[in-house]
């Protein structure tokens, strides 16, 4: 009898694993075709959140650079006493230049 | 994405989803194990490199994902033998009610078995597998899956026996 009962158990056929199975485990293991690859980062993006202030921060950056420069040139025959106030009112004139770009900055933000 | 796995799921797959369906006595636990399972021979392929025997392989990977899951869940035993108590529909719905009763009550008789033995009546019956090979996939010694086989099969044949000899 046990042959018997063994080959008739063996005919029981199991059910088959869910038809969505295989493409919930293959599925997922492949890159969909319409997936974007992020960008590359650029200058852009460090610049992104406020360009025009960065820019006036550039310009400044550039005034000072001149008047430093034009304070260092020594074959200016001006007398000693005139340089100072030369210097001084373009200084002003920067540090002015300077509080506008600061209220341009603060209004964009 | 190797083909060869796709190829690999569709040779394989119905024959370990019929093991856990049968050992864990639930088909979310067999289908969870099932994809665990394949999920990670596409990670990491080089599992099944110098493999001979596919079906044994994936059979001992099954079983030991399976009880990793029930150990995640709750104590193995435990957990696997409340489940076993739970119908579940372990074999294709029959048209000829003799039938039917027939594979109702087979999955009755299969839920009273201990995990354990369950799976070794199962991989000596439907996968066909000799003593050597369910105790090198189960990590058991071969006398004892013989032994689990005689009790399994034993234990069956008195529950099912006034059906079976009803349906010859």
């Amino acid at each position: 009898m046990n042959d018997d009962f063994e080959r008739k158990l063996r005919q029981q056929p199991f059910r088959a694993p869910p038809p969505d199975l295989r493409e919930a485990i293959f599925g997922r293991t492949e890159k969909p075709a319409n997936v974007i690859e992020p960008a590359r980062w650029t200058w852009r993006d460090w610049f992104w959140p406020a360009p025009q202030a960065w820019g006036a921060l550039a310009a400044l950056w550039l005034i000072f650079a001149a008047l430093t420069w034009s304070e260092d040139r020594p074959a200016s025959p001006t007398p000693a006493l005139a340089a100072p106030s030369a210097v001084a009112s373009s200084t002003l004139v920067a540090i002015h230049h300077f509080h506008e770009l600061h209220h341009a900055i603060n209004s964009l933000n | 994405m190797s083909p060869d796995l796709r190829q690999l799921y569709d040779e394989h797959a119905p024959a370990l989803f019929a093991f856990l369906l049968n050992f864990t006595r639930r088909e979310e636990d067999a289908r969870d194990v099932l994809q665990e399972l394949f999920l990670k021979l596409v990670a990491r392929p080089e599992l099944l490199a110098g493999v001979e025997n596919l079906r044994a392989f994936l059979l001992r990977l099954a079983h030991r994902q399976a009880i990793d899951a029930h150990r995640r869940r709750a104590t193995q035993e435990a957990a696997i033998e409340r489940a076993a108590a739970e119908p579940v529909a372990l074999f294709v719905a029959a048209e000829d009610p003799d039938e039917a009763a027939f594979r109702a009550a087979l999955a009755g008789g299969l839920a009273e078995l201990p995990a354990e033995q369950r799976a070794v009546v199962h991989l000596k019956l439907w996968e066909q597998m000799t003593f050597a090979e369910i105790a090198d996939a189960l990590d058991i010694p071969a006398n004892t899956a013989a032994s689990r086989y005689r009790y399994g099969l034993d234990k069956l044949q008195a529950l099912l026996r006034p059906l079976y000899e009803e349906l010859r």
